[in-house]
């Protein structure tokens, strides 16, 4: 009962990262296109009208999150995030500032506040996404954790398959960004933002960044492929595959303008990505890329049974109520708003 | 070294979070109130009044958001051991804070910040009516789990496995000592906020800008001061007797400005004494400012001198809820969870280097926001009622 019930929290940590960034990237997405594609202060008003609606209750899915890996894994997460010090203060101050920047926009009218905000709120958006992305690579490649003990520097975690998940979360803030954009009936605006991204190449980028971001999760001697689950259930390796595919729609979606196609792909490409990564971790809730016995496991880190029993009480009466009347705050906006 | 900066660190980011704290949680309270009586006189008055303040409450809001996300990361970063040794217990709290009480505010603070001009006088009332509940429960959860570490009721410390496990959530939920808290730091967070509405609602009405309006505000404010200070220090006073039954080295420090306990300095114990004493001073000052503006509320139009008063008392509250937070946390030293584990035994073992790094990144950015909000908040202030807000 007592090891379910760690199971069960780390399936919920991991679908809580899940909903959080499904959420953000095209929330931020917004946000970074701001600079590029509205030079005009109703323009960015506009943006910040469909991203601010939503961006601080997206943001607690990334603090229940973190919460639940204090509450049911408070070991592996003393161990996490003093392992990560540095990268977690620059995750820290980009959330700072793109919190901030989003709501504060509007609230002086002086040109030099809108021209600052308006930057602070593209460039943290990408500072966030970027960390956001090296972390999750990162805990699906493993930490250099051994003996007790993380040992590198502060920059260990920035590798190329890891800084590639990063880039890869800036470009599909891009792309979904002007999905977000299109879904808020926004045309022109969301023209623009298709046009920047064909431009530049970042709607091609995608699969190219994922697949890096798979050979560094496959390439390791220590890897999700020969994780628990993986080898005892070949057929999984179809996920990260699936997952690719899914990627490789993505652009071509993108290339295609096909905004409800392209979004399905991302969602799903991204479900596939996180499945692939904390299934393939398991039974590890802090992942060792020196060695599999090196790692924290979750019956190793897991709090009481009591503990666990209140926070799967709770997280089970009150999740979906959180997602039922987040879901419909979506439905009755994305409906009714004129801009 | 190592203990000496993280402990700086995490007293300077906690305090600075808390000067949005409190004046969010009151002017919710204020925001609830006018919008009532807009939702049931339709006024425009109350509409224009729980906008104006309303604003007030966002711009604050995002400072308080974001600072707060720093404390619940820095456990994990700062506080490792500490997060290892308490994470059975202080972790529902914190999990629970975040599904019942911010999921509830943050998403209605989303349509009150962006919508709040475009949806129905129902939907109004209802948003704010969401909000409230989740402050009101995101401060009932974060005091549950610093009412643990204060009184350690509802788990059991495991000597051999350096740990607190879970035992009863109903005695967790339940002690006594965060009840007194919750009762004490919310009371604190209205007097507050009634004093720099009384204020800011005196500004405007001495420049005889919607005069009429901004006595309304005047007149609750009045009320809410001098009932909240009233009630601050009954509330402490029995706060006080059952602290003396379970902390009885933090009522020997705040009484005789010593402490029982060798590895104290001799000085924490004197600053505990004098941060209480000026503590229950202020509460003295304020309920005679109470007193004074609910008896002179029709002198508030004319009053030159009771208008520089209300401007002088502006930082009072703050100081006073800064000195009171002094005296629970370094009352309670050397323990970080009473009488079970010091504070010395819960930090990480990171390098220096790093915690001087996320000092100077913590200190150079904070001092930016303050700057920022003081810069927003006044000019929302001065700008009254023109203008969207």
């Amino acid at each position: 009962m007592h090891e379910l019930l760690g199971i069960i929290a780390f399936g919920i940590i991991g679908l809580a990262y899940f909903i959080y960034l499904v959420q953000e990237i095209p929330i931020i997405g917004v946000g970074i296109l701001n600079i590029f594609i509205a030079p005009t202060n109703e323009e960015k008003k506009k943006l910040q009208s469909i991203a601010g609606l939503y961006s601080d209750g997206v943001e607690v899915w990334l603090i229940v999150a973190i919460g639940l890996t204090f509450a049911a894994f408070p070991h592996a997460f003393g161990q996490l995030f003093s392992g990560i010090y540095v990268p977690a203060f620059l995750l820290l101050a980009a959330l700072i500032f793109r919190g901030l920047s989003v709501e504060l926009l509007f609230k002086d009218d002086h040109p030099k506040w809108i021209k600052y905000m308006s930057l602070a709120w593209s460039v943290s958006g990408i500072l966030l996404l970027f960390v956001l992305g090296v972390f999750f690579v990162s805990i699906f490649t493993g930490f250099p954790y051994e003996n007790g003990a993380m040992s590198f520097n502060v920059l260990s975690i920035f590798s190329t398959a890891s800084m590639s998940g990063g880039l890869l979360m800036i470009a599909l803030a891009f792309i979904i960004g002007a999905v977000w954009i299109k879904f808020n009936r926004l045309p022109e605006l969301s023209d623009k933002a298709f046009r920047l991204i064909k431009k530049y190449g970042i709607i091609y980028s995608v699969p190219l960044l994922f697949s890096i971001v798979l050979m560094g999760i496959n390439n390791n001697v220590v890897s999700i492929v020969s994780g628990q689950l993986f080898l005892a259930n070949p057929w999984m390796i179809a996920l990260p595959l699936a997952s690719l595919f899914f990627f490789i729609l993505v652009s071509l979606f993108g290339h295609l303008k096909k905004a409800p196609l392209l979004y399905g792909s991302f969602v799903l490409g991204l479900i596939l990505f996180f499945l692939s990564g904390f299934l393939g971790t398991y039974p590890y809730i802090l992942f060792s890329e020196v060695g599999f016995n090196e790692g924290i496991t979750i019956t190793d880190s897991m709090a009481s049974e009591t503990a666990l029993i209140v926070m799967s009480v709770v997280v089970l009466i009150v999740l979906p109520v959180v997602i039922l009347y987040q879901g419909y705050k979506y439905v009755y906006f994305l409906r009714k708003d004129k801009h | 070294m190592l203990q000496i900066l993280s402990r700086i660190q995490f007293a300077f980011t906690v305090a600075f979070h808390f000067l949005f704290v409190p004046f969010t949680i009151g002017l919710i309270i204020f925001v609830l109130i006018f919008e009532h009586k807009y939702y049931k006189t339709d006024d425009v008055k109350y509409k224009k009044l729980s906008d104006f303040f309303g604003n007030l409450f966002i711009i604050n809001y995002a400072f308080g958001i974001v600072t707060g996300i720093v404390m619940s990361v820095q456990f994990g970063t700062n506080w490792a051991e500490y997060s290892r040794a308490m994470g059975d217990v202080f972790g529902s709290p914190l999990v629970i804070e975040a599904l019942l009480a911010f999921f509830l505010e943050a998403t209605f603070t989303g349509i009150w910040a962006f919508r709040k001009n475009r949806i129905s006088k129902t939907f109004r009332l209802v948003t704010v009516w969401m909000i409230f509940i989740g402050v009101l429960l995101s401060s009932l959860w974060i005091i549950t789990a610093n009412g643990f570490m204060q009184n350690p009721v509802g788990g059991t410390w495991i000597a051999e496995e350096g740990r607190v496990v879970f035992s009863s959530f109903r005695d967790l939920f339940f002690n006594p000592y965060s009840w007194y808290m919750f009762i004490h730091t919310n009371l604190s967070a209205i007097l507050l906020t009634g004093i720099i509405v009384i204020a800011i609602s005196m500004y405007h009405i001495q420049r005889k800008h919607h005069e009429d309006t901004f006595k309304i505000s005047a007149r609750i404010a009045a009320w809410v001061i001098l009932l909240s200070a009233v009630a601050m220090p009954i509330t402490g006073y029995t706060y006080m007797n059952f602290i003396a039954t379970v902390q009885p080295d933090k009522i020997n420090m705040i009484t005789n400005g010593v402490s029982i306990m060798p590895e104290v300095s001799a000085v924490l114990p004197i600053i505990v004494k004098t941060a209480f004493h000026t503590m229950t001073i202020l509460g003295s000052i304020f309920i005679l400012f109470g007193l004074y503006v609910v008896v002179f509320n029709d002198k508030l139009k004319e009053s030159v001198n009771l208008k520089k008063i209300a401007y002088f008392m502006i930082p009072l509250p703050y100081i006073a809820i800064i000195t009171g937070w002094m005296v629970t946390e370094m009352g309670r030293q050397p323990w970080i969870i009473y009488n079970m584990m010091r504070v010395s035994e819960g930090i990480s073992s990171v390098p220096v280097a790093q915690v001087w790094f996320s000092i100077i990144l913590l200190v150079v950015f904070y001092v930016i926001l303050f700057f920022m909000d003081y810069y927003l908040s006044i000019k929302a202030i001065k700008k009254g009622f023109e203008g969207e807000l």
